[in-house]
C-alpha cells in the first residue's frame, strides 16, 4: 500500500489530473480555426480562430466583412459583448457562454475523482467521468453543429448579394460556399480537449492496474524496439531503392 | 556555354519555388518528388528548347547564386512573375514606366513631375504641395532613371531621376512606389543625366546641359560666351543641393567611377555657340572628369560663390583651382561631341562615345591625375559606327555600343579595343540591326560592379514600320535583346512600343526590391482614422475638417454638409488590411480623384464654390457593392 501521496503517480490517479491541465489551459488558446481561401486572396489563405468563449481571432474583421455580402453573420452570444461587431439578425448562440463552465467544471471533476479515497470509488469515478465527459463534448459538437446548419439556413433575405444557397459548414471538414472554400479544424484548444479525453481513455483503461508514471519509460521503451523491427525489415525490402530518410537514421542512433 | 563566366540557371522561368530549390540539392535528394516536380515545371516554363538544359544546369551546383537566368525564351507564362524589375525614363510624359523582364510587360507607371489620376498623384494635398514648391510645372522631361546602390550593387531603396525640362531631380521611393521629394536645382536650366556617387550614393549629381547667364535673371543676354552650366550634388537623404561647380561648355550624360572618386560628364557645344552650325563646329569637345574629393575640400576651404543660396565651385578651364598639378576639373578633349559616358564594371575605364564621330573614347581612370596632357588619358578609341551614343555592360568584358545614325547595336571587346590601333574595327564582334534609331541601351545591372549579363533593352527613337499604324505619332520602340550567349551572338527577342518618350532605363533584378504591399501607417504623417473615430468639425467661419475613413462598401460619413465658399478639409484614411484593397475619394466638377490604398490616410483640400449636391464616389472597383459606395457633398447655398 502507497503512501496518500505516492498514489498520485498512479496512471489512473495521474491522468485525470493531466487531464483536467490540459482542459483549464485550452481556454486560453483558439480551440477551433476555420480556414478560408478566395480566389482573391491567392497564397493568403484567412483563418478565423474561435475560443471556448466568444471571442474571435485572425482574420476576423476581413472575413466578416465579406459575410455581409451574403448575409451570413457570426453568431450573438446574447449575455456578453464579444470582440467583433454583432449583427442585429444574427442567430441567438446564448449557450456559448457557458464554454468555459463546461470546461472547468470537466476539470474539476477529473481533479475529483482522482482524489477518490478508495480504489473502488476510483474506479467508479474514471467510468463515469471519461463517459460523462465524452458524452458532454459529443452533445457539445452536436450542438454546434446545429447551430451552424442554423447559421448557414438564415441568411440575410436582405443582404445586397443573391444567388447564395443555404448551406451548412461542418464542425470539421471542408466546405464550399460562393467563392469561397473553407476548411474547418482544431485549433490547439481543440487538440489540447482530444488529448485530454484521451488520457481520461487510458485512465480509465487502466483503473484496475496500479501501475505508476515511473513505469511509463519502461513501457515506452517497448516502442524503438517495434519501430526497429519494422524499419530493419523495410530496409532490407528496400534496399536498392535508398529511400531512408533523416528520421529512420535518427530513430537508429537513439536505438 | 563556355562564354559564361557567371553561371546561371538555364530557365528563365527561376520562379520562387525553384530558385528556392536550386541551390538545395539536399533537399532534392531526400525529397524525391520535389526533384520530380522542379523538372515539369522548368520543362513547362522554359519549353522544349531550353528545358531539359535547364534542368540539368538546376541541379548541377553551379547556380548557387540562384538568380538570373536566361536563355533567349522571353515568354512568361500567365501567373508566372519576371526576373528583373526595368525602370524606364517616360521622357516628357514625366515619369517612370516600370516594367517585367524579360516579358517587357508595363507593371506599373510612376508618376514623378506630372499629376497623375490614376494614383492621385498631385491630387492630394501632400503630392500637390510637393508638386508646386518644386516649381508648379504640369510636366518634366525625365531621362536617367538610377536605382541606389550599397557596396556597388542596387540596394532597391530609392530611385532618382531628372527633368531636364525645369531642371529638377526627384527621388523615387521603391517601398511604395512613389515619388516622395523633388528639388528645384539652382542655377541648373535642363538637368541632363543624372547619377550617384558610388559605391553608396552618398551624392545624386544632375548635370546641367543649357548654358545659361550665371544667375540668369536678366544678364548677359547677348554675351553667349558669358553663359555657364553647373553640375549639382544633391544629397540622396535631405534632396538639398550642396554644392555646384561650373565649367565651361555644354554638358549632358554623366557617370560615376565606381569607388566615387570622380564624375565623368559628356558635354557638347564647347564652341559656346547658340546656332546648331555653330555647336558641331569643333573635332572634339570635352570629357569632364570631375575629382569630388577635391571639389568637396574646396567647399570646405571656401573657395565657392555663393549664387542662389548655393556654394558654386568654380572648374571652369581658368579657374585657379583647376591651374595646379591637382585640378577639380580634367577637361579630356574627346571627339566628337561625345554624348553618352558610363564606367565599366572593373572601374578600369570610363568610355564616351563619339555621337558625331564613329568612335568610342576609352579613358584609363587611373591615368587621369598621372598624364600631363589629358588626352593621354584616352588609351583606346575602336571604330564602332555612325553616331554612337550609349554604352553598356555585360560584366565578361564586352561593351554595347547603340548606333544611332546605323540603327545598329555594336558589341565589342574593350580589351581588344584598348590593344589596337585607334579607328580600328578589329575590337567589334558583331552587330544587330534595332528599329530605328537607338538611343540608349541598358543592360541587366550594367550600372553595378557586377552586370548580370543576360538582358539588354535597346530604347529606339523611332518605330516606323513596326507596329499597327496610330496616327502620326507612332510609337517608339522598346526592343528586347538577349545577350547571354557570346557564341550564339546578340539575339533580337521583342518589339515593346512605348509612349513618348524613352531615354535611359535601370534594370534591377528582382531579389533586391522589397516593395510594400499595403502602407504601414508609421511611414505616413497624417493621423490614421479609424471607424468611429471620424470627426467634421468647423474649425473657421469658412473653414470644415473632415477626418474619416473608407472601407467595403461606404465612407466614414454617408454625407457632409457645408457651405457654399467653405474650404474643405478632407481626410481619409484607407482601413482595409487586405492587399491591391485600393479605394478613391473622387469629387465630381471639384477636380479631385485621391487614391487611398489599404492602411493609407491622404488630404485633399479644396472649395465648395457652388451650391449643389455632388456624390463623392470611389473611382478604384473595390468589391461587388462598388457603385453603391458613395457619400454625399452637399454644398448649402450662402444665405
Amino acid at each position: 500500500m502507497r503512501s496518500s501521496l505516492a498514489r498520485f503517480i498512479e496512471i489512473r490517479r495521474a491522468l485525470p489530473l493531466l487531464a483536467a491541465v490540459l482542459l483549464i489551459a485550452a481556454l486560453l488558446v483558439p480551440v477551433w480555426e476555420i480556414t478560408l481561401t478566395a480566389p482573391q486572396y491567392p497564397g493568403d489563405p484567412m483563418v478565423i480562430e474561435l475560443y471556448v468563449y466568444p471571442h474571435l481571432s485572425g482574420d476576423f474583421v476581413e472575413i466578416q466583412g465579406l459575410n455581409k455580402y451574403a448575409g451570413f453573420y457570426f453568431p450573438d452570444p446574447v449575455y456578453v459583448d464579444p470582440n467583433y461587431d454583432v449583427h442585429e439578425r444574427a442567430i441567438d448562440t446564448p449557450e456559448w457562454v457557458l464554454g468555459p463552465v463546461v470546461y472547468i467544471l470537466l476539470a474539476l471533476t477529473g481533479v475529483f475523482v482522482a482524489l477518490a479515497p478508495t480504489v473502488r470509488k476510483l474506479k467508479t469515478g474514471l467510468t463515469a467521468q471519461f463517459a460523462g465527459t465524452a458524452t458532454v463534448f459529443l452533445g457539445m459538437f452536436a450542438l454546434i453543429q446545429y447551430r451552424l446548419y442554423q447559421a448557414g439556413h438564415t441568411l440575410d433575405p436582405d443582404a445586397p448579394l443573391r444567388g447564395i444557397e443555404g448551406f451548412t459548414p461542418p464542425l470539421l471538414g471542408s466546405y464550399e460556399v460562393a467563392n469561397i472554400s473553407g476548411f474547418a479544424w482544431f485549433g490547439p484548444g481543440g487538440y489540447m480537449t482530444i488529448a485530454a479525453i484521451g488520457l481520461l481513455a487510458i485512465a480509465y483503461l487502466a483503473r484496475d492496474t496500479d501501475a505508476t508514471v515511473l513505469d511509463l519509460p519502461a513501457l515506452l521503451r517497448t516502442v524503438p524496439e517495434t519501430i526497429r523491427a519494422r524499419v530493419t525489415h523495410h530496409r532490407q525490402r528496400g534496399n536498392s531503392h535508398e529511400d531512408r530518410t533523416n528520421d529512420t537514421e535518427d530513430r537508429e542512433d537513439h536505438a | 556555354m563556355t562564354h559564361r563566366p557567371q553561371q546561371r540557371p538555364e530557365t528563365e522561368a527561376a520562379n520562387d519555388e525553384q530558385s528556392e530549390a536550386a541551390p538545395d540539392e539536399e533537399s532534392d535528394w531526400l525529397l524525391p518528388g520535389f526533384k520530380r516536380r522542379d523538372f515539369m515545371k522548368a520543362g513547362a516554363a522554359a519549353g522544349a528548347l531550353g528545358g531539359l538544359a535547364g534542368c540539368t544546369d538546376l541541379l548541377g551546383g553551379n547556380d548557387t547564386d540562384g538568380t538570373a537566368a536566361a536563355d533567349a525564351n522571353q515568354s512568361v507564362p500567365p501567373g508566372e512573375h519576371d526576373e528583373y524589375y526595368a525602370f524606364l525614363s517616360g521622357g516628357q510624359s514625366g515619369g517612370i514606366r516600370v516594367y517585367g523582364l524579360p516579358s517587357m510587360r508595363e507593371l506599373a507607371r510612376i508618376p514623378v513631375f506630372q499629376p497623375d489620376s490614376g494614383t492621385g498623384y498631385g491630387h492630394d494635398d501632400e503630392s500637390r504641395e510637393m508638386l508646386e514648391e518644386a516649381g508648379g510645372y504640369t510636366w518634366g522631361d525625365t531621362h536617367h532613371p538610377r536605382i541606389s546602390q550599397t557596396d556597388g550593387d542596387y540596394d532597391g531603396r530609392f530611385a532618382y531621376v531628372n527633368d531636364k525640362a525645369n531642371g529638377r531631380m526627384a527621388r523615387i521611393d521603391l517601398t511604395y512606389f512613389e515619388t516622395d521629394a523633388i528639388v528645384d536645382i539652382p542655377n541648373q536650366q535642363g538637368t541632363h543625366g543624372s547619377c550617384a556617387q558610388l559605391p553608396d550614393t552618398d551624392l545624386i549629381f544632375g548635370v546641367g546641359e543649357f548654358r545659361v547667364p550665371m544667375p540668369n535673371d536678366g544678364r548677359d543676354l547677348d554675351d553667349p560666351d558669358a553663359y555657364e552650366s553647373v553640375l549639382a550634388a544633391i544629397d540622396p537623404d535631405s534632396m538639398n543641393v550642396e554644392w555646384e561647380v561650373r565649367v565651361d561648355g555644354n554638358m549632358d550624360n554623366g557617370d560615376g567611377s565606381k569607388e566615387g572618386r570622380y564624375f565623368f560628364t559628356t558635354g557638347y557645344n564647347s564652341e559656346g555657340a547658340v546656332t546648331e552650325q555653330g555647336m558641331t563646329r569643333s573635332e572634339r569637345d570635352n570629357v569632364k572628369a570631375f575629382d569630388i574629393p577635391r571639389i568637396e575640400e574646396a567647399v570646405e576651404n571656401g573657395e565657392y560663390e555663393v549664387i542662389n543660396e548655393v556654394p558654386v565651385v568654380d572648374g571652369r578651364k581658368d579657374s585657379p583651382l583647376n591651374g595646379g598639378n591637382e585640378p577639380i576639373v580634367t577637361y579630356i578633349p574627346t571627339p566628337k561631341s561625345p554624348h553618352g559616358v558610363s564606367v565599366t564594371p572593373d572601374n578600369k575605364y570610363a568610355i564616351a562615345s563619339g555621337k558625331l564621330d564613329p568612335t568610342a573614347s576609352i579613358i584609363d581612370i587611373d591615368m587621369i591625375d598621372e598624364v600631363d596632357d589629358p588626352t593621354d588619358a584616352i588609351i583606346g578609341r575602336p571604330q564602332l559606327g555612325l553616331g554612337p551614343l550609349h554604352t553598356a555592360y555585360d560584366g565578361r568584358g564586352h561593351a554595347y555600343t547603340t548606333l544611332f545614325i546605323d540603327s545598329q547595336i555594336v558589341k565589342w571587346d574593350i580589351e581588344e579595343a584598348v590593344e589596337a590601333e585607334p579607328e580600328s574595327e578589329s575590337p567589334v564582334i558583331e552587330k544587330l540591326d534595332v528599329h530605328y534609331n537607338p538611343g540608349h541601351l541598358i543592360a541587366a545591372e550594367s550600372y553595378t560592379e557586377d552586370p548580370a549579363g543576360d538582358w539588354l533593352i535597346s530604347l529606339n527613337k523611332l518605330s516606323k514600320d513596326r507596329f499597327l499604324p496610330v496616327g502620326p505619332q507612332h510609337p517608339e520602340n522598346d526592343q528586347l535583346i538577349y545577350i547571354g550567349d557570346d557564341e550564339a551572338g546578340m539575339e533580337l527577342v521583342k518589339d515593346s512600343p512605348a509612349h513618348a518618350e524613352p531615354h535611359d532605363a535601370s534594370i534591377c533584378h528582382r531579389s533586391k526590391l522589397d516593395p510594400a504591399a499595403t502602407y504601414d501607417s508609421d511611414d505616413l504623417d497624417l493621423e490614421y482614422t479609424d471607424e468611429g473615430d471620424e470627426t467634421m468639425e468647423r474649425v473657421e467661419d469658412d473653414r470644415v475638417e473632415i477626418k474619416m475613413y473608407s472601407t467595403r462598401n461606404h465612407y466614414g460619413f454617408q454625407e457632409m454638409t457645408v457651405k457654399e465658399g467653405d474650404t474643405v478639409e478632407l481626410q481619409v484614411t484607407n482601413i482595409e488590411s487586405t492587399s491591391d484593397l485600393l479605394h478613391s475619394v473622387a469629387i465630381p466638377e471639384h477636380d479631385v480623384h485621391m487614391r487611398v490604398a489599404p492602411q493609407e490616410t491622404r488630404k485633399v483640400t479644396f472649395t465648395a464654390d457652388d451650391p449643389g449636391v455632388y456624390w463623392i464616389y470611389c473611382a478604384h472597383f473595390c468589391s461587388a457593392l462598388h457603385l453603391e459606395m458613395r457619400s454625399r457633398l452637399i454644398v448649402q447655398p450662402e444665405d
